[in-house]
């Protein structure tokens, strides 16, 4: 008896080992009950669906189990956009080797030109030819399809901000008090993020100036770089430079950049520099008419909004036409682009961070909290 | 008494003429041998341009035409007849189709011969060897390279004739060498000093083509009153591509004596630029 008993328990000890020795996948077969055909699958005549979802399911799970935990409500997804990174990547260099060639050209006919001696009024050096301050059309292709690949998810900072708006309707005065600051670490790809001018250069505030006066709006916004990829915790940003072309930067070589445009800023109000997240239709308009029945509500009830801020909803919409004297419009950034094809004309400009965005296009312009 | 106030008058009057052309006639000299030369030079131009047709004419069963039309060459075929005009060779093509070259457009053309290779069936290659000329492309098969190179030459030779006459190299010679002579240097007038501020402006902000024409209108209103136009212009020629034009410029820039270190500056660009235009 005692024998029999050992023999069946050896017999279950035997049974327990084999699936301790399974590897995770063979597991899961024991889980769902389904063969997971492991092999190479060109040689079978046709597809096995079973094992195909199967092997989804597993795939899945096991991406779960070992990838790092998306702590947080805004999950960062990495760019799929492969083919179009490296296109863009090779296009830049091609164009930043032309600039870099045209410059050194233009330099050295600088320096061999002989000038009136009274007549040095204009000065070349901090003069940015129009046709180097082209977009690239690689840069521009690659730029619409990560704001299209974002638009195939749900915005859940969004829809949390828009919670927001509906929870704390009746208490704050202004749209302001609702914006939400994005931190640096909730960078996702496609997120674009938009630079002020510096400080010391006059030229920089001129062209914000001049940019926001011809898309009429108060965007003092001069740059835009936007995030592509997250690897292992780290961004990488697209720059699009005038005398460089389209250039991928690394997170260290973005705060090297910039850096000191964020640290010329006395406050976060003032703080120039904002992201823009794209939005699909439903979720921009879903924003935007609550910021407009919270913006009619102030209107009524209190006495014009004291502070009128470059951000929150940006997009297109005619409505808006008539009340764009409306400081809280403006304050909210909703957008259009009357003057673009005049731009050139005015300032010399084809093509301005302010008016990158399609006229369809609807993005959540919120400020960046900037921390290394 | 009054016939010899009468006949005194004359006499003045005739000295006094005489005196006037006698001035005149110093700086006239100057101008007629230059007129001269230009005049030689025109006949020169004319027996090129003639020897071009004659070369055209003669081969015209061994060379075909081609029309480039931006990114496409088409061929035309054999020319069916050759033509010379007045501004250029003519050559009638295939369904009266006329391809015309003018000579006031090669200024700047580059007479170098070019090949191409292309598989016929069999797996042989042709070599093909081709002169462009602005719009219009003459090829020839591999065996008549030679034929094609002796067209090239009677093109520079009527290139570098034509030149000459349009920079007019003979007349500011001349009045380089009155300048030289005379202890007064001329000052700019205004207009001109207006045309180099505004070529300028246009060179700072890249639109070189605009900075090289007002540049001419300020030679032009005084071919001497300052040199640096023409290193100026040669500069920008050169940088638009246009090295023939540069080096007349430059030759003129020399001709006026610039300072050491700009003379060989000017100097070794000149050759720079030759070795680009005969490579």
């Amino acid at each position: 008896m005692f024998k029999i008993r050992l023999i069946i328990l050896l017999l279950l000890m035997a049974n327990s080992q084999v699936a301790f020795c399974q590897s995770a996948i063979g597991q899961l077969e024991n889980i769902t009950g389904q063969k997971i055909n492991r092999y190479n699958t060109s040689n079978s005549s046709g597809y096995n669906m079973n094992s195909m979802i199967t092997g989804m399911i597993a795939q899945s799970l096991i991406s779960s189990m070992f990838s790092s935990g998306n702590k947080g409500y805004v999950p960062v997804r990495e760019a799929t956009s492969q083919q179009t990174y490296l296109i863009t990547g090779i296009s830049g260099e091609k164009q930043r080797v032309e600039m870099a060639l045209r410059v050194e050209k233009y330099k050295r006919l600088m320096k061999a030109y002989k000038f009136l001696k009274d007549s040095s009024s204009l000065q070349y050096a901090n003069y940015k030819p129009k046709d180097l301050n082209r977009i690239d059309s690689a840069w521009m292709t690659f730029q619409k399809k990560m704001i299209n690949d974002r638009l195939n998810h749900e915005n859940l900072w969004c829809k949390q901000y828009y919670r927001d708006l509906v929870k704390k309707d009746s208490g704050l005065s202004t749209i302001n008090d609702y914006i939400p600051h994005k931190k640096s670490k909730e960078l996702e790809p496609g997120d674009v993020i938009l630079i002020g001018p510096t400080n010391d250069s006059y030229f920089s505030a001129k062209q914000a100036e001049l940019d926001a006066w011809a898309n009429n709006n108060n965007a003092n916004v001069t740059h835009t770089v936007t995030c592509v990829k997250v690897v292992n915790g780290k961004r990488m940003f697209l720059d699009n430079q005038a005398t460089e072309g389209p250039r991928l930067i690394s997170e260290d070589e973005f705060y090297k950049r910039y850096g000191e445009r964020e640290t010329s800023v006395a406050s976060l109000r003032q703080n120039p520099w904002g992201v823009a997240q794209p939005l699909n239709k439903e979720e921009g308009d879903q924003l935007w008419n609550k910021a407009k029945e919270m913006a009619q509500k102030n209107r009524d009830n209190t006495s014009p909004i004291p502070l009128a801020t470059n951000y929150g909803l940006y997009g297109n919409d005619n409505m808006v036409c008539s009340e764009t004297s409306w400081q809280l419009m403006n304050a909210t950034g909703r957008y259009q682009i009357p003057f673009s094809k005049s731009m050139p004309l005015v300032t010399g400009i084809d093509f301005s961070p302010a008016s990158f965005y399609s006229n369809q296009q609807y993005f959540l312009i919120t400020p960046l909290q900037m921390s290394r | 008494m009054l016939k010899f106030i009468y006949s005194t008058m004359i006499l003045a009057a005739g000295m006094l003429m005489s005196c006037c052309t006698a001035l005149q006639a110093q700086d006239s000299a100057v101008i007629k041998s230059a007129r001269y030369k230009d005049s030689l030079l025109n006949i020169d131009l004319l027996r090129a341009e003639r020897e071009v047709y004659y070369q055209l004419s003669l081969n015209k069963q061994s060379y075909e035409i081609n029309h480039d039309a931006g990114n496409v060459a088409y061929n035309m075929g054999y020319p069916i007849n050759v033509e010379l005009s007045n501004q250029g060779v003519r050559f009638i093509c295939a369904e009266n189709r006329v391809f015309e070259v003018r000579f006031i457009t090669l200024m700047d053309n580059k007479f170098k011969l070019f090949n191409t290779n292309s598989n016929i069936q069999g797996g042989m290659s042709v070599t093909e060897y081709k002169l462009k000329l602005g719009s219009t492309i003459i090829s020839v098969k591999n065996e008549r390279q030679l034929m094609l190179k002796s067209i090239a030459n009677s093109f520079i030779k009527v290139q570098k004739l034509l030149n000459d006459l349009i920079f007019g190299m003979n007349v500011f010679e001349q009045t380089v060498a009155t300048y030289k002579a005379s202890p007064v240097r001329p000052a700019m007038i205004e207009e001109q000093r207006k045309y180099i501020i505004q070529a300028e402006s246009h060179a700072k902000l890249y639109q070189y083509d605009k900075a090289i024409e007002l540049l001419y209108k300020a030679a032009a209103l005084h071919p001497v009153a300052y040199p640096n136009i023409y290193l100026n212009l040669a500069i920008l020629l050169a940088e638009t591509n246009r090295l023939h034009s540069a080096i007349y410029n430059m030759k003129k820039y020399l001709m006026l004596s610039p300072p050491p270190a700009d003379e060989q500056f000017a100097k070794s660009r000149i050759s720079e630029w030759e070795i680009i235009l005969n490579n």
